[in-house]
């Protein structure tokens, strides 16, 4: 069993007492996020660092867990700002750096994630480490044009499923009741070659 | 005298006591403490062997360049400091909740401390300026109380010492120096505490029987971890613009690069996107305040 002692739910922090030993726990609640400490502690992480008491019993680590996170959610008023988040990109360290251009390569260009990748490598452009070595920079950019590339392959594909569109006459049931079998036939054949009329002849002749 | 007198005369001397302590001045008392701390310093070099007086003097030469007071904070601690450009203790906090929440700041003290309530109030009250004491602790290196915030304010000593009055205690305020009523443990604080040009002698004291066994790259983690610490009190105004650089473990700070990485492909998790969200704000904000992060291998 498991009681909770004092948290800070806005950042999912907690106290908690499991068999008479006390633990602090925090996000991400990995193994390296739980830390025992003594009783007198407690008392630190309440009047010196603004812990609140609060009280609950759970039955598992998972449960408890559970519980904070849903405090957390609730605490927090505003939603996360996505644009802030990606922006961070822009100033990430060198070996930030390094580590997303490994995992765009190894990770995102063989699950073919192109608009991850571009969004990622688009940023990465603004940040002053990516600015002042080259070599990063020249990676970068190849890198960015492969994924775009891929990007556009992809909206080629996307754009080829126009092809199993129903025929015509079907999509448009009034053509040739208003135009004729001639205009249906015309305008297949314009779906089909693009543009098959002379444009432009008289200026030309 | 009558007996109504007599009585009048007691509650006098009764509230005298109390304004008398209520008037301690912590400043005053940390000078009071200097001689005292000179020759137990002395004594202590002294009395050492030359291998030891040497450990010692290194030790206490360290703290005088690198000693600094250190603020460990959770994310959303550290963006209301960032934001508000001050850092509020624990009752200007009440008094900002009590506006807000229409209930006395007292209540809202009693709330957030709970079993603990009666000892803050007994302690703060006990100096003049008590109510605007500002905690922390010393820092030479290292992420501090990182288990009640994985922030370490580490605060540049040359500005913190320009504009305010920096006083020092041999362990925390709460748990070392009150009696069990609750009050101040006047004569065990007095003889514990430190001016900050003091400050490495009453470290070099506390640590002089440990620094023999350990080496200097473990001597940040003992000045400061969440069990053992020379409390920092600072009266006056903490600021960002007071910041050195902020300190981060090594895991945190890299887990935090890589959830901006997968917010790109939409699969962080709510409460992930959440933590990532603060942290990008403290990181433009600190960028734009000129203050660096400096990570540290996790223990």
């Amino acid at each position: 069993m498991l009681d909770l002692k004092a948290a800070a739910w806005e950042d999912g922090y907690a106290i908690v007492e499991e068999g008479g030993s006390l633990f602090t726990i925090r996000p991400p609640y990995r193994r390296e996020n739980k830390h025992s400490i003594a009783a007198f502690e407690y008392a630190s992480g309440v009047a010196k660092y603004g812990l609140m008491p609060v009280s609950g019993s759970f039955e598992d680590w998972g449960s408890l867990i559970e519980h904070l996170r849903r405090k957390f959610l609730e605490a927090r008023k505003e939603p996360p700002d996505a644009a802030r988040i990606k922006k961070l990109v822009e100033r990430a360290p060198k070996d930030a750096v390094a580590t997303y251009l490994d995992r765009i390569e190894h990770e995102l260009f063989p699950s073919r994630q192109w608009r991850a990748a571009a969004g990622i490598l688009t940023h990465l452009l603004r940040n002053p480490v990516v600015k002042r070595d080259s070599d990063v920079l020249d990676r970068v950019s190849f890198l960015l044009e492969k994924a775009e590339d891929g990007r556009a392959n992809e909206d080629f594909a996307k754009a080829g499923l126009a092809d199993t569109a129903p025929p015509l006459e079907e999509e448009f049931a009034l053509v040739k009741r208003l135009y004729g079998s001639k205009a249906l036939e015309l305008g297949e054949q314009i779906r089909r070659e693009g543009q098959v009329l002379r444009m432009g002849s008289s200026l030309a002749a | 005298m009558s007996r109504g007198a007599g009585a009048w005369c007691r509650s006098r001397r009764r509230k005298t006591a109390i304004m008398r302590l209520a008037n301690m001045n912590f400043a005053q008392t940390c000078r009071a403490n200097a001689a005292q701390l000179e020759r137990s310093f002395e004594e202590a070099i002294g009395a050492a062997d030359t291998a030891t007086s040497s450990t010692l003097m290194r030790f206490a030469e360290r703290i005088v360049r690198e000693g600094c007071v250190g603020i460990n904070m959770r994310p959303m601690v550290l963006l209301d400091f960032l934001n508000r450009d001050c850092l509020l203790n624990i009752h200007e906090w009440a008094e900002r909740v009590s506006a807000r929440a229409g209930k006395p700041s007292v209540e809202v003290l009693r709330e957030k401390l709970g079993p603990y309530f009666e000892r803050r109030m007994a302690f703060d009250r006990h100096f003049d300026r008590g109510l605007e004491f500002r905690y922390g602790a010393l820092n030479i290196g290292g992420l501090g109380a990182k288990r009640f915030g994985e922030y370490c304010l580490v605060f540049n000593h040359g500005r913190i010492a320009a504009r305010c009055t920096v006083g020092w205690l041999k362990g925390d305020s709460l748990n070392h120096y009150m009696t069990d009523e609750p009050r101040v443990d006047e004569a065990k604080l007095c003889a514990d505490c430190a001016s900050d040009d003091h400050k490495h002698m009453l470290a070099t004291l506390k640590h002089a029987s440990e620094l023999v066994t350990r080496r200097p790259d473990y001597w940040p983690r003992m000045v400061c971890r969440e069990d053992c610490y020379i409390e920092a009190i600072v009266e006056g105004s903490l600021k960002p613009d007071s910041l050195g650089y902020v300190r981060i473990g090594k895991l945190d700070f890299d887990l935090y690069w890589e959830y901006a990485f997968i917010e790109f492909t939409g699969k962080l998790s709510e409460l992930d996107r959440y933590r990532v969200d603060a942290f990008a704000a403290i990181d433009e904000r600190l960028q734009a305040a000129g203050v660096s992060w400096e990570t540290v291998e996790d223990a």
